[in-house]
């Protein structure tokens, strides 16, 4: 800070007295004679010496530990997501296809329904045996997904 | 120095092992000095703290190296503990008095013995007690200059001030202590 920076030649020779008892006090020099900068010498050592609550010293460790877990979390909040998003495609997909094939794959599901049994039960059958299929096959993708 | 920042970060972002705890822990002293300045309290110190290194961890994949690493790591600590004290409605910093601070400091042409008063407890006490009394931002100032050594454009960086606004902070901040310095002295004498 060599420039003028203060208005009044006070201010600035003030400034430079607090710089300079700053500087020596960073070096370690030996007290001079101007009791200006002694002074300010006192104030920069009590600043060198803040009353601070200790840094706990796994600190670091600890942190990073837990940025980790986060991360890890954030990654698997993702895969839920698209997981989601992969079911309700299905579902929209499957939709689409009862709609443009009319139902005709229900019927083909009643094989074990004795023809002549009431259309309703018919009906009743075929989705059952339609749940329980994805029923079945979600289970086998949970339990394959266990580790 | 941006060459070491360059290959940590570099590190992190791959995910390699104790990376992160490496930038923690190169890093982790300024932090805690940022914001146990700001806030005081050592719980809410450890959690703050820890709330910025997340965030760096979060978002270290949009630092774009315009400052050091320290700085930028400063910047999200400082606004991290901002945030804290503007929740807790803690005023940052003290409006700006009219009070000249040169009116408070005699210049001395004697001697003055810096061991005898750098040994005196009493002196010391006085002097911590009056910088615990400084508002945050000048407290945080203080320490970032004496302590970490931090030059004034960084200080100004991290806090978001102009560099002539540290500048200020830190002469009649110093002024005032060596303004209570020597009420104390003279009372003593």
């Amino acid at each position: 800070m060599s420039t003028r920076d203060f208005d009044t030649e006070r201010e600035q020779r003030e400034w430079e007295a607090q710089e300079r008892a700053l500087v020596d006090e960073r070096a370690g020099a030996r007290a001079g004679g101007d009791a200006n900068v002694a002074q300010y010498r006192l104030i920069a050592r009590a600043l060198r010496r803040p009353q601070l609550a200790p840094l706990p010293s796994d600190f670091a460790a600890r942190t990073a530990a837990r940025a980790a877990v986060e991360s890890r979390a954030a990654s698997e909040r993702v895969e839920v997501w698209l997981e989601r998003g992969l079911i309700a495609l299905l579902l929209v997909a499957g939709g689409v296809a009862l709609t443009v094939f009319n139902s005709e794959w229900l019927e083909t599901l009643s094989f074990s329904v004795p023809e002549r049994a009431a259309p309703s039960i018919q009906t009743l059958v075929s989705w059952s045996i339609a749940v329980a299929a994805c029923v079945g096959i979600s289970s086998a993708f949970a339990l394959a997904r266990k580790p | 120095m941006i060459d070491a920042d360059r290959l940590l970060v570099a590190a992190v972002l791959a995910g390699n092992r104790g990376a992160f705890e490496t930038l923690v822990r190169d890093h982790q002293r300024l932090c805690w000095h940022i914001i146990n300045r700001m806030v005081r309290h050592p719980d809410d110190t450890r959690e703050l703290c820890q709330d910025t290194f997340l965030r760096v961890h979060r978002y270290l994949h949009q630092y774009r190296f315009e400052s050091a690493l320290k700085t930028w790591i400063g910047q999200v600590a400082y606004s991290v503990a901002r945030r804290h004290l503007e929740r807790k409605r803690i005023p940052l910093a003290e409006p700006a008095a009219d009070e000249d601070p040169m009116s408070l400091v005699e210049q001395v042409a004697d001697g003055f013995d810096l061991e005898a008063a750098s040994a005196d407890a009493e002196i010391g006490a006085v002097l911590h007690a009056e910088i615990e009394a400084l508002p945050p931002l000048q407290r945080t100032v203080l320490t970032l200059y004496h302590l970490d050594e931090v030059p004034i454009p960084e200080i100004a960086r991290i806090t978001g001030l102009a560099a002539g606004t540290i500048k200020s902070h830190l002469f009649r901040c110093r002024a005032r202590l060596r303004g209570r310095l020597q009420a104390r002295i003279g009372v003593k004498e």
